[in-house]
């Protein structure tokens, strides 16, 4: 079975281990807690391929930011997401996609923009237009989202498994499983 | 950096301008990439076309001072440092160069792999941003440092050239004899050569030889001026200068730069040698006399007062990156409580939902992290480095992620080193309330109010605003990344990361059930590391630092470690006691030994585990000073005067001679006027040639320098405010404020 390594990346408190606990284990997680650096397995068909994600929740704490790079040096697909309700949480994002092609030396990385918490429609202030434009500036894929009230959480994980399948096909996966010796 | 008054005039010329300047570099050192087959072939000890991982290390070096290094990444083409190395560049220097090393395992010599250089003109270019750099081959010939001062002198029959003098030359292997090769290159491809005496023992030799050339041989169309050093019969190139001779010319003496090695480049291949990924952050700050910043300083300080806060300066600057030094500076003004009082009061004010406050980078949690970095850091150490060295030596494992374990049998054994380690660190941490500097118990305090009186009805959150600095932001980080936090200087290894990292998400989550109440409910195999009586214990810990006054707070009974590091020292010789029978020490008697300062006295041992050999009181140090280097042809010493001897100290590089004299200076009684800039030697003060052992010193003591200087800190904000004027502009027409008192307008 193929693996993903997924990463869920944006400020603190946007949502990201709502959105991440709410696609593996279906459960909205009401409490906050901040989170450090969390990881979960999740086996799901896409396309009628079994695939086998593996997620990595990271901290949207500016303390722990200095993980980030390794994240992003190891992860193939990543969830860049902002809070609706939160303006400067939709501006950090241009940063964090630069970082991430700087890593990966390279402008072609599959990505999936989302603003959470749709379901607070009375606290709005980034605009979906202004999202969408955003998306487009980062040509990647965008999606609103509600952890809390299950609005479009499986297609952004799935969107991206299809984003990596379309960049990496199969075969040069198992051309990688010939060496005996594999550096982890 | 240029900076403008207000008449856009350049200050550079102006005569404000004080000979106090100083550079700050933070080097993030990342990754070397994109080493393929191709490309290692390249490498000379390597085997034809293999692709044999390395062991890959980094070092920092000030133009060829190494002065920091990396970890080594085992068996990896592809190596990850992400390290963070901040310092003060305590002298000039032209190049900051980062070098890659593939450690030997067999051979004590490490191989160089490559290195990138960058100027110190280029540094503002490259500042603050990421970049790739390609590596480029180090060889004898390039590694070149320091300038020479050349003059010529043409007359109608012969030239003269006159090499004075050389300074901040190549050491090799600490040592340095140059000589003065000079070559003059004529039409028809004729030359002659001169050679200088050999200069022993010195790094900036005073040559002040003149060499005639004929002009019989033809016209003179160059001048080499190349310097080498000369050891038991090995040449070793230390840097050239090319001067074109055009006839008539006659110039005065100049400086030139000394250059890598011209060579004849055709059959130079351009290797591949990989590429560096490295953020630097370069700050040199130019910093006027104090009055100038006056208006500046007021308005900063009035901040807290201003209402509404978001129309203060304080509230301005924090839009443009000036966080670090206006907490400096508030610190040092003792106004940084009310300050942060009050711009809590405002984000508080703003929050819809209590379950996300101050989880946004906003300027208080700034302001926070950086006040917490300044003024608890001894603090930080003193709570966690018992614990950590115990994971350290003792590496348990304590994976618990089914998911990662091959062999589940284990889990219950790892489970209980995770316990076993999560209940000491807890008991260090809680244990450790009287020890809370007083500014962060304040500051807790004042943010738990502000809390009370903000959510009447919710006493969580009174805990969440405490917890999310103390654990998350302060603890939480230094456990996962001791490194970053100067708790460790060793190499972490996978297992040790990974326990660490798990120690961090317990204590955070454990911590989070203090104002949440719920059991957390993630990732399914942590739940089993939730421990009431942790629960009672940390929310008992969170009280005792945010009440006020801190009831326990106390003094510290035991002395804290201020620094430690692996130095050389020579031999203590007494001033009071003529010396008994023995000859006076000359320059040798040095040996490693293992310093360790603590808040009550700087002692050292054979290592680290040895009692100490000497112990010096504080109250005995009278001054500290530097050393010159002729005493001992040895860079980076300095001195600790004691009553009746000195103790003579070399660092290892540049910028950690200047750390210890920076905190020792802090730390010590700075009683004496005079000092010998030089040692005594065979019998004379090198500086004074005075013979008297017991004479007080000769040269006047400079003045001292706090830990923070508020002037510098001034001149960097006002800097910032000035590359940012743009962002400021708009944050002013916003605010609808006028910014006179800043000198901005
Ligand atoms: N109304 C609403 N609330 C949400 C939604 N997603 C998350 N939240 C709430 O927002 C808060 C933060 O959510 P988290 O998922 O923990 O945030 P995070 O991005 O993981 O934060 P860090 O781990 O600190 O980086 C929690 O209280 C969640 O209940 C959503 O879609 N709608
Ligand atoms: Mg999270």
């Amino acid at each position: 079975m193929r693996e993903y390594k997924i990463v869920v990346l944006g400020s603190g408190g946007v949502g990201k281990s709502a959105l991440t606990v709410q696609f593996v284990q279906g459960i909205f997680v009401e409490k906050y807690d901040p989170t450090i650096e969390d990881s979960y397995r999740k086996q799901v068909e896409v396309d009628g391929q079994q695939c086998m994600l593996e997620i990595l929740d990271t901290a949207g704490t500016e303390q722990f930011t200095a993980m980030r790079d390794l994240y992003m040096k190891n992860g193939q697909g990543f969830i860049l997401v902002y809070s609706i309700t939160a303006q400067s949480t939709f501006n950090d994002l241009s940063d964090l996609r630069e970082q991430i092609l700087r890593v990966k030396d390279t402008d072609d990385v599959p990505m999936v923009l989302v603003g959470n918490k749709c379901d607070l429609e009375e606290e709005r202030v980034v605009g979906k237009e202004q999202g969408a434009s955003l998306a487009r500036a980062f040509a990647c894929t965008f999606l609103e989202t509600s952890a809390k009230a299950k609005v479009n959480v499986n297609d952004i994980f799935y969107d991206l498994v299809r984003q990596v399948n379309k960049k990496s096909p199969e075969k040069k996966q198992k051309q990688k499983k010939k060496p005996l010796c594999v550096l982890l | 950096m240029i900076l403008r008054d207000a008449d856009n005039n350049e200050l550079r010329g102006s005569g404000y301008f004080l000979p106090k300047e100083f550079d700050l570099v933070a080097a993030k050192v990342d990754e070397i990439d994109k080493e393929d087959e191709g490309e290692a072939k390249n490498l000379p000890s390597r085997t034809q076309g293999s692709s044999t991982p390395r062991d890959v290390y980094c070092t920092v070096t000030l133009d060829q001072e190494p002065i920091y290094k990396t970890c080594t990444i085992e068996r990896t083409l592809n190596p990850f440092f992400g390290e963070e190395f901040q310092f003060d560049i305590p002298r000039r220097f032209r190049h900051l160069a980062v070098y890659a090393y593939d450690r030997d395992r067999t051979s004590k010599t490490d191989r160089v792999l490559g290195k990138v250089t960058i100027q110190r003109s280029d540094l503002h270019r490259i500042s603050n941003k990421e970049h790739w750099f390609p590596l480029t081959p180090v060889t004898q010939d390039s590694e070149v440092q320091g300038k020479i001062q050349i003059g010529v002198l043409s007359t109608p029959t012969s030239l003269m050239v006159n090499v004075n003098e050389a300074s901040g030359l190549t050491q090799v292997n600490g040592q340095c004899d140059p000589t003065a090769m000079v070559t003059v290159h004529y039409t028809h491809n004729k030359s002659d050569v001169q050679k200088s005496k050999v200069k022993k023992k010195s790094h900036s030799p005073v040559f002040n030889e003149s060499f005639m050339f004929d002009r019989s041989l033809g016209d003179p169309i160059e001048l080499v001026v190349s310097l080498h050093h000369d050891i038991s019969g090995l040449n070793v190139f230390l840097g050239e200068v090319h001067i074109p001779l055009n006839n008539k010319e006659t110039s005065s003496s100049w400086w030139y730069y000394l250059q890598p090695r011209k060579r004849l480049t055709a059959n130079q291949i351009i290797q591949d040698l990989g590429t560096l990924r490295i953020r630097i952050q370069y700050t040199a700050d130019h910093i006027l006399q104090p009055h100038y910043y006056e208006d500046l300083c007021t308005q900063i300080l009035n901040s807290p007062s201003v209402n509404p806060v978001t129309s203060s300066v304080v509230y301005l600057l924090g839009k443009v990156e000036a966080i670090q030094p206006l907490v400096r500076l508030l610190c040092f003004h003792n106004r940084i409580v009310p300050m942060i009082r009050s711009l809590a009061e405002l984000e508080m004010a703003n929050v819809t939902n209590t379950n996300t406050i101050f989880r946004g980078n906003s300027l208080v949690s700034k302001m926070m992290d950086e006040t917490m970095k300044l003024t608890g850091l001894n603090y930080l150490h003193e709570t966690l480095r018992a614990p950590l060295a115990k994971i350290f030596a003792e590496r348990k494992n304590c994976e618990i992620d089914p998911a990662r374990m091959k062999d589940k049998s284990h889990l219950a054994g790892h489970r209980a080193n995770l316990k076993y380690y999560i209940d000491d660190i807890v008991t260090c941490i809680t244990g450790s309330a009287r020890h809370t500097p007083p500014v962060m118990c304040s500051l807790f305090h004042e943010l738990r109010c502000a809390a009370a009186r903000g959510f009447p009805g919710n006493n969580d959150v009174q805990y969440s605003v405490v917890s999310g600095f103390v654990f998350l932001r302060f603890f939480a980080p230094a456990i996962l990344g001791p490194r970053l936090f100067g708790l460790t200087t060793q190499q972490i290894d996978e297992q040790t990361s990974r326990t660490l990292t798990l120690i961090s998400k317990a204590i955070q989550s454990v911590c989070n059930v203090v104002s949440s109440r719920t059991a957390p409910q993630k990732e399914e195999y942590m739940h089993c590391v939730y421990e009431v009586p942790h629960v009672i214990k940390l929310k008992q810990f969170l009280e005792i630092i945010s009440a006020n006054p801190h009831p326990l707070q106390k003094s510290l009974d035991t002395p804290v470690i201020l620094k430690e590091s692996i130095m050389k020292k020579r031999a203590q010789e007494s001033m009071k006691k003529r010396a008994q029978g023995r000859k006076p020490f000359g320059r040798r008697n040095f040996k490693r030994r293992y310093f360790r300062l603590t808040s009550s006295s700087l002692s050292y041992a054979k290592d680290k585990s040895k009692d100490p050999l000497c112990v010096i009181p504080i109250t005995d140090i009278l001054s500290v000073q530097r050393v010159s280097y002729e005493s001992f042809y040895r860079s980076n010493m300095f001195q600790v005067i004691q009553p009746h001897r000195i103790l003579y100290v070399q660092a290892n590089n540049c910028v950690e001679e200047n750390e210890w004299i920076h905190i020792l200076t802090r730390m010590c009684m700075n009683q004496v006027d005079k000092y010998h800039p030089c040692a005594y030697i065979d019998g004379v003060w090198l500086c004074c040639n005075s013979t008297d052992k017991h004479l007080q010193g000769c040269t006047q003591v400079g003045g001292t320098r706090d830990d923070i200087d508020p002037t510098r800190e001034l001149a960097r904000i006002q800097a910032l405010a000035y590359t940012y004027m743009d962002r400021l502009d708009n944050v002013m027409q916003a605010c609808a404020i006028q910014l006179v008192g800043i000198g901005l307008t």
